[in-house]
């Protein structure tokens, strides 16, 4: 009986944004769950301990306890936004009577905001220092777990600890579901695999952007990754991709550099299943989020191809043209990313356009869920040519989602995802516009979404990728 | 009609002289103006110009000479030669009296402990924004804070001198320097602000201080209110400065000259907001061009080291978020994805990175500056800047929100074709002879650039174009129009005068 074994081991490493984004991780959480669900027995899990040939298997348990999996659940949620009422007030002030220059009184009060502010970070670090600990803690107490072979696992005592080498048999799949371009050596790994222990090689390729578009990412990124790809491609033997358009990108990419593809490309459609934890949001969280009012929602990392800076000129623009108080607010759900100071200190400079504009970092799920349940709508400016995550989410909801205008006509959307250009600030303005003001072709929309959407789970992922593996 | 006096307020390049030894581009248009307005001066009519700044004692109002405003310039007077020549030039502004020593007092010495500091802060901002978010984040906080702080101690410190002045002293002018003007100033003279006077936060009390005890007629000279309609642009302290002084000296001035329609428009949006009446509805001066010795243009340019004719599309300007230097950068990108190497020209900037540019810059060295495409060329010297112009194909200017666009204007006195983007005043600028994108639309600006490149013989044509029928405006006509504008202002002050006869 053939065996998969999954490269869990940036859940273990928990490299930067950039290498492993939200829309990765959720999407490696959520398949080795539906991998889990659907086979357990022919799954294993695995990490490398050591070299490029050492690797052990994991527990299934065990990786879900790991911080990253569970700070996914239990979240770690920030809400930044227009900086404290305190501001607010001294800026009305300042307003009301345009003052010349601030008196004494001003210049003490700041300076004992400067100290409190300096204080403070005694507290954060404080409490930054315990969270990394405590983070520490679990890995090492999950690793020293996995050391000893005594583990008990529900499978069997064999899958946890023990390593590849005695576990793998011939004709056994390796898969790389999540990113592992940071390795240098990971051809190495391959290699043995294949090789030596005669256990076949299958990759899943998110993109292959820092390759085209090297002007997204930072240059460490663009380096490896372009010289990972470069040699661990030819060697895979079977490629996984989420779209067609991923395809298309690596077919063409192995034909610039003259290399043969050696199995056909195996498209995964994407899940969108509800996530686990559902609804009930405790009431504190639920006080931290920005529920009250309309909103416009737009999930994901900040950084330079999710284009988030045009949705800023956009709400810049409607602002002229609508009416104090009817133009919705704009939050921005994820982490701040790389390449993206420059945005940041834009939306710094202005107020967060006068308050307009909230930026939710690292939600949990329940969050999450409340944040997609009570929003408008969503919008998706991403430049990146591909129908994100976060738009099947959207669409999981009920919520109509704006996503940039694809280059290719694509079926994943099922025809109810509706369309700007992201790179034209007056199409961005005037589909967005419409949608905050028509409500009820809104509402017809939202119910067309609710009557036709047939969600894909995540199980059929993980079958997709069994089919062409076991 | 009466004789009256201009007086000119000197004080912020005054002030901008301490702490920089190159004029920026309103230091250099108040230049260029001051060089050709006695020469528009009405013949006729009794017309006076003197100079003013703010007294070391607190005087608002304190007159200089023509040879103090001209050793001003002097001393800003940029290029290499300039540095070369620095000692000689420098000794006769060297000043003895007081007044003078305050202006210049080592501005060298105090220059240097500025940039000392600049460099400590930016250096502690990189380390804050490196560290981990939940620690870097209170860090940065106080970092700004402490610097509003001090920003707040210094203007406190400003204002203190012009309210004390204002309480206290009523005495008659102190004169800098002994001026052979007819006296001091008088009720319906008028003070011409043309500067970049909002760098003073006390500015407002100054004026009000001015009116008060001279009985001057201010006339203002707006060049934008960016600051104010697109506030994302500026760091949070130029903003509330910026605005504050808006609020306090618009309302005490009813004559109001803007330098486009752009930036008219502006004002008057601005004015009706706050529901203020103005004299006289904002006067359109039109802006001159060129820059330096424009006689030299027509020479040929003594700059080594750029790059060669003809290889090249320029884009002057200081690199910051506003002028758009990304949708340049993207164009280029597109064009290397979508042609072959040797067919694309490249991209030159001429300017200094500013503010809001960190990521541009990263994203150009994580391309190898697009392999070699883009050249950063910093801070050129005007000898440069005029080698860049002539030698290039074409000059872009993808600016999101400008007062004029200085730089179209020169493009086209140096007869270069310019593409630059539709908006606010731009167009005003660069009028039938630039070719317009809309920067919004990335198509339309890809398409645009691309025709440009590729057409070489529209491209001659269209230099042909500019060089028979461009008629550049002469600053004298800037300085004519802002005297008629003194002029009417000065007349309506009269009137009340006259009724009451």
């Amino acid at each position: 009986m053939n065996r998969v074994w999954i490269d869990v081991d940036v859940l273990f490493t928990s490299p930067s944004l950039e290498v492993c984004s939200e829309d990765v991780r959720r999407f490696l959480v959520e398949v080795c769950l539906a991998l889990q669900a659907c086979a357990p027995d022919r799954i294993g899990f695995v990490r490398r301990k050591s070299g490029p040939q050492d690797w052990i298997s994991v527990d299934w348990a065990d990786v879900k306890d790991l911080p990253v999996v569970t700070q996914y659940w239990t979240g770690a949620l920030h809400v930044i936004g227009r900086q404290s009422e305190a501001k607010k007030h001294s800026k009305v002030r300042n307003g009301a009577a345009p003052p010349h220059v601030a008196g004494i009184a001003d210049v003490l009060r700041t300076q004992f905001q400067v100290l409190r502010a300096a204080s403070g970070w005694f507290g954060a670090a404080a409490r930054y220092g315990a969270q990394q600990w405590q983070e520490n803690l679990v890995r090492r107490s999950i690793l020293s777990k996995n050391d000893g072979v005594t583990g008990k696992s529900r499978h069997s005592a064999l899958l946890n600890g023990a390593p590849l080498k005695d576990l793998a048999r011939p004709g056994d799949f390796f898969l790389a579901l999540g990113p592992s371009w940071n390795r240098p050596d990971y051809s190495q790994t391959i290699r043995w695999l294949r090789d030596v222990m005669r256990v076949q090689f299958a990759l899943f390729v998110h993109d292959l952007q820092p390759v085209r578009y090297p002007e997204w990412f930072t240059k460490a990124t663009n380096t490896h990754y372009e010289a990972w790809h470069r040699t661990v491609l030819p060697l895979v033997d079977q490629v996984f991709v989420r779209s067609d358009a991923v395809a298309e990108e690596v077919t063409g990419y192995l034909a610039h550099i003259k290399r043969p593809l050696l199995q056909p490309i195996v498209t995964v459609p994407v899940g969108s299943g509800p996530a686990p934890t559902g609804g009930n949001l405790s009431r504190q969280a639920a006080r931290k989020t920005p529920l009250e009012g309309n909103y416009v929602l737009c999930v994901g990392t900040l950084e330079p191809r999710r284009n988030h800076e045009l949705l800023l000129r956009v709400w810049r623009h409607l602002q002229k043209g609508m009416a104090e108080g009817s133009l919705p607010k704009l939050v921005f759900v994820g982490q701040v990313g790389w390449l993206v100071s420059d945005l940041m200190q834009q939306l710094e400079n202005s107020d967060w356009l006068n308050g307009q504009v909230l930026l939710v970092s690292a939600p949990s799920d329940a969050q999450r869920d409340a944040l997609y349940r009570n929003c408008l709508f969503t919008v998706d400016p991403s430049l990146s040519g591909d129908l994100s995550l976060p738009a099947l989410e959207s669409l999981q909801y009920g919520k109509p989602c704006l996503a940039s205008k694809p280059l290719a006509e694509r079926t994943s959307d099922q025809g109810l995802v509706r369309y700007f250009d992201p790179l034209n600030l007056h199409d961005a303005s005037r589909v967005i516009g419409k949608a905050i003001e028509d409500r009820d072709e809104l509402k017809c929309w939202a119910d067309e979404i609710e009557r036709r959407f047939k969600p894909v789970s995540w199980q059929q992922s993980a079958q997709t990728i069994l089919q062409h593996t076991l | 009609m009466a004789a009256y006096t201009i007086w000119i307020d000197m004080q912020d390049i005054f002030q901008y002289a301490e702490h920089n030894r190159r004029p920026s581009g309103i230091q250099r248009q108040v230049y260029e103006i001051l060089q050709v307005l006695h020469g528009c001066t009405p013949q006729s009519e009794e017309v006076h110009i003197g100079y003013v700044r703010k007294g070391v004692d607190g005087n608002p109002a304190c007159i200089v000479s023509a040879q103090d405003v001209e050793n001003l310039f002097a001393s800003l007077a940029d290029d290499e030669a300039s540095a070369v020549t620095e000692p000689v030039r420098k000794a006769p502004s060297v000043p003895k009296k007081t007044t003078r020593k305050y202006l210049l007092k080592s501005p060298f010495a105090k220059a240097m402990v500025f940039k000392q500091f600049n460099r400590m802060r930016h250096a502690l901002i990189r380390n804050f924004e490196q560290m981990p978010e939940p620690l870097g984040r209170p860090l940065l906080r106080a970092g700004t804070l402490q610097m509003r702080v001090l920003r707040m101690v210094r203007d406190l410190r400003s204002q203190s001198v012009v309210r004390h002045s204002t309480s206290s002293q009523r005495t008659p002018v102190r004169i800098a320097e002994p001026v052979s003007c007819e006296g001091g100033m008088k009720p319906g003279d008028i003070f011409l602000i043309m500067g970049a006077a909002w760098a003073d936060a006390a500015f407002g009390e100054r004026l009000h201080a001015i009116r008060k005890t001279y009985g001057l007629k201010p006339v203002l000279l707006i060049y934008d209110l960016i600051p104010l309609t697109c506030p994302e642009w500026f760091p949070p302290q130029v903003v509330s400065t910026f605005s504050a002084w808006l609020e306090n000296v618009v309302p005490q001035c009813s004559d109001i000259m803007v330098i486009s329609q752009a930036t008219r428009k502006d004002v008057q949006d601005f004015l009706a907001q706050r529901r203020l009446h103005l004299n006289q509805a904002p006067w359109v001066v039109p802006m001159g061009g060129g820059f330096g010795d424009m006689t030299a243009a027509t020479r040929e340019a003594e700059a080594p080291g750029l790059p060669p004719a003809g290889s090249y599309v320029l884009f002057v300007s200081t690199l910051e978020a506003r002028k758009n230097h990304i949708l340049m950068f993207r164009v280029w990108a597109r064009l290397l994805r979508e042609k072959a190497y040797e067919d694309i020209p490249t991209l030159v900037f001429a300017g200094r990175p500013a503010s809001m540019v960190e990521d541009l810059m990263q994203q150009m060295e994580n391309t190898e500056y697009l392999d070699g495409k883009i050249r950063l060329i910093r801070e050129p010297s005007d000898e440069e800047l005029r080698g860049l112009y002539k030698n290039c194909l074409f000059t872009v200017f993808p600016s999101l929100y400008e007062g004029w666009g200085l730089p179209v204007t020169e493009s086209l006195l140096f007869g270069r074709p310019c593409v630059a983007s539709n908006v606010t005043s731009i167009p005003e600028a660069g009028g039938k002879f630039a070719r317009y994108f809309d920067p919004y639309d990335f198509e339309d600006v890809y398409r645009t650039i691309r025709q440009t490149i590729e057409d070489r013989e529209g491209l001659k044509a269209w230099e042909e174009h500019i060089r028979r029928d461009f008629q550049p405006t002469p600053w004298s006509d800037t300085a004519r129009a802002i005297l008629k504008s003194c002029e009417v202002a000065h007349r309506s002050s009269q009137q009340p005068e006259m009724r009451a006869h």
